[in-house]
């Protein structure tokens, strides 16, 4: 089971989504929301296909997944796993990244930047999600105890 | 490479992405505190913590880097490689002070501590039409 914690931050935080190519150059994208199946440890992050055609090229051909998940707090972890495949978003899902890039583009234009830039990057919907069999999660959280392996 | 605009993009008021892989392919992804440029061809990221990132890179020097304007939330994607670390001098005290000022800003200053500043050359880079 993923932990309750690592959830809470994996449903209501930021993310970004890191691949490789199997000539080992990294890339990442930008996650907006995510779902997850506890129960068999799988998740799906959200994100939109037209910035996402390096990492679905990435995944196709290595498979191999990273997501640093985060809070503004500077609590994050970083699971890995292998991506199990893509799919349409669900009207449930849809909603759900809604309400987090409001949080987002309300969160960041507090702090004094322009709002209808912000929109640019959290006020578009994801239209695909990327699903990953998590089989490692490390503490990600600047200090002492960043790098520990979670055990779940 | 580097033009003025992906400059304002350094300023460490909006955190930057970082991508590495090690020498298996398992990638890690990370954000960072501080993107410094160097010269046209080369960037510092701050070391500040050892990580998956810096063992990964010891591995496989190739990294991926995204940095945002914060105005204009302009992004820029950055094929990067590593090249060298630097302990002492301009460059290192000169982040140290910066890093120190972030980490004053977000209540972090018993936790970021500079411990090298590592110097990578660009590639390429290329805007995120968002």
């Amino acid at each position: 089971m993923i932990p309750d914690r690592v959830l809470e931050v994996m449903l209501n935080g930021y993310g970004h989504f890191g691949s490789t190519s199997n000539n080992l150059i990294p890339a990442h994208i930008d996650t907006l929301g995510a779902s997850s199946n506890p129960e068999n440890d799988e998740a799906t992050f959200f994100v939109r296909k037209s910035l996402a055609k390096k990492t679905l090229i990435n995944l196709d051909s290595n498979g191999m997944a990273a997501v640093y998940l985060g809070l503004p707090s500077h609590e994050a972890y970083q699971i890995k796993g292998h991506f199990t495949g893509s799919r349409d978003l669900t009207a449930e899902e849809l909603e759900v990244s809604s309400k987090i890039r409001n949080y987002f583009i309300d969160t960041i234009s507090a702090m004094g930047l322009p709002r209808e830039n912000i929109e640019k990057l959290y006020g578009v919907a994801p239209d695909i999600g990327l699903t990953v069999k998590i089989e490692n999660i490390y503490i990600q959280t600047p200090g002492p105890e960043a790098g520990t392996k979670l055990e779940f | 490479m580097i033009q003025e605009k992906h400059q304002f993009a350094m300023n460490g008021m909006y955190p930057s992405t970082f991508s590495t892989c090690s020498k298996e392919g398992i990638p890690n992804t990370t954000v960072i505190s501080q993107v410094w440029y160097v010269d046209e061809d080369h960037i510092a990221l701050s070391f500040q913590f050892f990580s998956k990132t810096r063992r990964n890179i010891s591995e496989n020097p190739l990294g991926y880097l995204s940095i945002i304007n914060p105005m204009t939330m302009d992004m820029y994607g950055l094929e990067i490689e590593f090249v060298r670390s630097e302990t002492e001098g301009d460059l290192f005290d000169d982040m140290d002070m910066k890093l120190q000022a972030i980490a004053s800003m977000s209540g972090m200053e018993d936790i970021f501590e500079l411990k090298a500043a590592d110097i990578y050359k660009v590639h390429n880079i290329k805007d995120i039409n968002l």
